[in-house]
């Protein structure tokens, strides 16, 4: 009799009932479409940061200390640096915790070399590595992708799967020597000789530009270094720091048990440096400051704009349907003062009427996510050119919001109901 | 079971030249006797309703106090006051009073199936419907009876708890001389059986089967002599 006395009143007001879930839906909606956008801007925001770099390099531990003693930089730098990174141990980045938001990463081994009489400094790499991993991941990784901002001014990338002995060259360093894309040059250092085919000339607008740049074994074989590695450069989905993020950057070890679970667990920077770090052995990770805070910076604000959307949107829902409920009540008095009169409770009068609001927030609640989700796809191609994904999470969040904003909205009717007085709504008045 | 009223008054707001209120009672003591039909006839306005209304327990009267067995029913908490409500009294109010969306069987048996959940009151809810005639729309909705038929279903209603107090505000006022004499002999019965039955009415003919007559006008009331 219950759930008939709920149809009823359903269907006779279905008027107002259908206002009260276009409420709904619109605010569900919103906040459906701003938490999609909300959760997944991190990895929008990432990505577009990608073509920034990379946001964590890893070096031997041995020149990190010396970096921070001396404070050593350029040159002079190399010269003292001894210790090497193992190139056999660059598959095992991939089997950290966070393998999955490592996206890019290049081994670097660099030299200085003897070019037309010059000192000229080689950096070896990948361009476009092809790696199959034990996970069954495949992935091609290098400096095609981590130096993306490159602009080649003369010929192209160098494609290291077709032509191994091929070279870029940076835009000053060509000009000074007088060299074009498709020359060969003479490269030795006292260990070997090589003949490089130039197949690039790029421009970076830093140091980089008076610099070559071959394939990782090239620069090995002229350094001598077979096998080792001079740093790593890894670009890593992370989220932005936090507190505890900065406090387990300084000193993991002063975190509480639990913080530390859930620091090494959440994909903050600092937390994959040190997966890194216990994975290459005698190694460093540090992130890369600009960028990490970047990213932290976009996301905080964008999140923060999100959410204030998010929270007005529900406001505005709920005094709607605060109105509309209240109205409803205001039109039901009789009936519900001849409730009372025959004995119900307060309690049993205000959950029939939630009830009624409940079945009908439900079916708003429900055309709102499934709106909202149009929505999110519509700024996810307008602003980010991709579309965004459907989060499990934000269902039960927008439940739990939908509850909160139609129980909230539902307060003012409800301290009308229980001030109602039967004689007073049975008598008309 | 004792219900009585001491010295309960009752004002509501109003723009007047002395004050800014006008008592629809004034203060009074009453007695409502079990076994007996009593009966307050008057002037519409005179205040009639308002005290019926303060009596069942549905209007909180503004001084003095309503007592059952010498408690204050309106310092019962709302649970205490709906059970009262519930299972000792009976309410037959004025006007249009059927849930729209239950047909005339559920509106009868709606004040049991508030507190059960047992369908044992259907049977007494069948006779109910008998004894004020309108058994043949038991799958009827409110909105296809005509005013008459609407007023019977209250009664039907206010009797299905065997309440020990009965309070009817104008209970014939829709029926024809039949069935108003049917319901009238019905309360006759109930306050034979033992219940305190209260009417409030312009009808002549419940002088015929009440026990005690009073009279109200201007929130006054006094027992009409003779009776």
């Amino acid at each position: 009799m219950f759930l008939r006395m709920v149809r009823g009143a359903l269907f006779r007001q279905k008027g107002k009932m259908l206002m009260i879930a276009f409420t709904i839906l619109l605010g569900a909606s919103l906040a459906t479409s701003m938490l999609n956008v909300m959760l997944d801007v991190g990895d929008k925001v990432n990505q577009e940061l990608k073509a920034y770099g990379a946001n964590i390099t890893v070096v031997p531990k041995e020149n990190s200390v010396i970096d921070d003693i001396y404070e050593l930089e350029g040159e002079n730098a190399d010269e003292i640096k001894s210790a090497y990174l193992k190139e056999d141990e660059l598959g095992k980045i991939k089997t950290i915790f966070w393998a999955f938001n490592i996206v890019d990463f290049a081994p670097f081994i660099d030299t200085t070399v003897n070019l037309n009489g010059s000192e000229v400094k080689l950096v070896g790499s990948w361009y476009n590595h092809h790696l199959s991993l034990p996970t069954g991941e495949e992935l091609d990784t290098g400096v095609t992708s981590l130096r993306s901002w490159w602009d080649i001014t003369d010929g192209e990338w160098a494609d290291e799967q077709k032509d191994t002995n091929g070279v870029m060259v940076g835009t000053l360093l060509a000009q000074t020597q007088g060299i074009k894309a498709g020359d060969t040059i003479t490269v030795s250092t006292k260990n070997a000789t090589k003949n490089l085919k130039v197949v690039g000339i790029f421009d970076c607008g830093s140091d980089e530009d008076e610099q070559l740049y071959t394939t990782l074994d090239n620069a090995q074989e002229l350094s001598n270094t077979d096998g080792l590695l001079s740093s790593i450069e890894v670009s890593a989905l992370t989220t932005p720091d936090n507190e505890l993020a900065r406090k387990a950057a300084k000193d993991p070890s002063s975190l509480s048990i639990a913080d530390y679970e859930t620091w090494y667990c959440t994909a903050y920077a600092s937390s994959i440096c040190y997966q890194i770090q216990e994975v290459i052995t005698d190694s460093v990770a540090s992130p890369v400051r600009q960028v990490a805070e970047s990213e932290g910076a976009i996301m905080e604000k964008t999140q923060l704009l999100m959410i204030l959307i998010t929270i007005l949107s529900l406001v505005g829902s709920a005094l709607g349907i605060s109105n509309l409920v209240t109205a409803s009540v205001m039109e039901r008095s009789n009936e519900l003062g001849l409730l009372k009169a025959i004995g119900a409770k307060d309690g049993a009068i205000s959950a029939l009427v939630l009830t009624e609001i409940m079945i009908t927030a439900l079916f708003g609640g429900a055309a709102g996510y499934f709106v909202g989700y149009g929505f999110a796809q519509i700024i996810g191609q307008t602003v980010f050119g991709s579309a965004i994904d459907m989060k499990p999470l934000v269902i039960p969040i927008v439940a739990v919001l939908i509850v909160v904003v139609t129980l909230f909205g539902s307060i003012p009717a409800i301290r009308t109901l229980l001030r109602m007085k039967p004689a007073e709504v049975l008598h008309g008045r | 079971m004792i219900l009585k009223a001491e010295n309960i008054s009752k004002k509501f707001p109003r723009k007047l030249k002395e004050a800014n209120f006008f008592y629809a009672v004034n203060p009074l003591d009453f007695t409502l006797e079990q076994g007996k039909v009593t009966e307050i006839i008057g002037r519409s306005g005179g205040g009639k309703t308002t005290l019926l209304n303060m009596l069942s327990g549905l209007l909180s009267p503004s001084d003095g106090r309503v007592t059952l067995d010498g408690k204050d029913i309106y310092s019962f908490t709302d649970k205490e006051l709906s059970l009262l409500r519930n299972e000792h009294f009976g309410v037959v109010p004025q006007g249009h009073t059927g849930i729209e969306n239950l047909t005339v069987l559920e509106n009868v048996l709606l004040p049991y199936v508030l507190y059960h959940k047992d369908n044992k009151a259907e049977e007494r809810a069948l006779e109910l419907l008998e004894r004020v005639d309108i058994l043949t729309l038991a799958e009827a909705y409110p909105s296809e009876l005509s005013g008459g038929e609407v007023r019977r279903l209250a009664i039907a209603r206010a009797l299905i708890m065997n309440p020990e107090f009965v309070f009817a505000d104008e209970p014939t006022g829709d029926l024809d001389d039949e069935n108003t004499e049917s319901v009238l002999q019905l309360f006759r019965e109930l306050a034979n059986g033992g219940t305190a039955v209260l009417l409030v009415t312009h009808e002549a003919e419940a002088k015929k089967i009440a026990d005690i007559t009073y009279k109200m006008n201007n929130g006054n009331i006094e027992p009409v002599s003779g009776c």
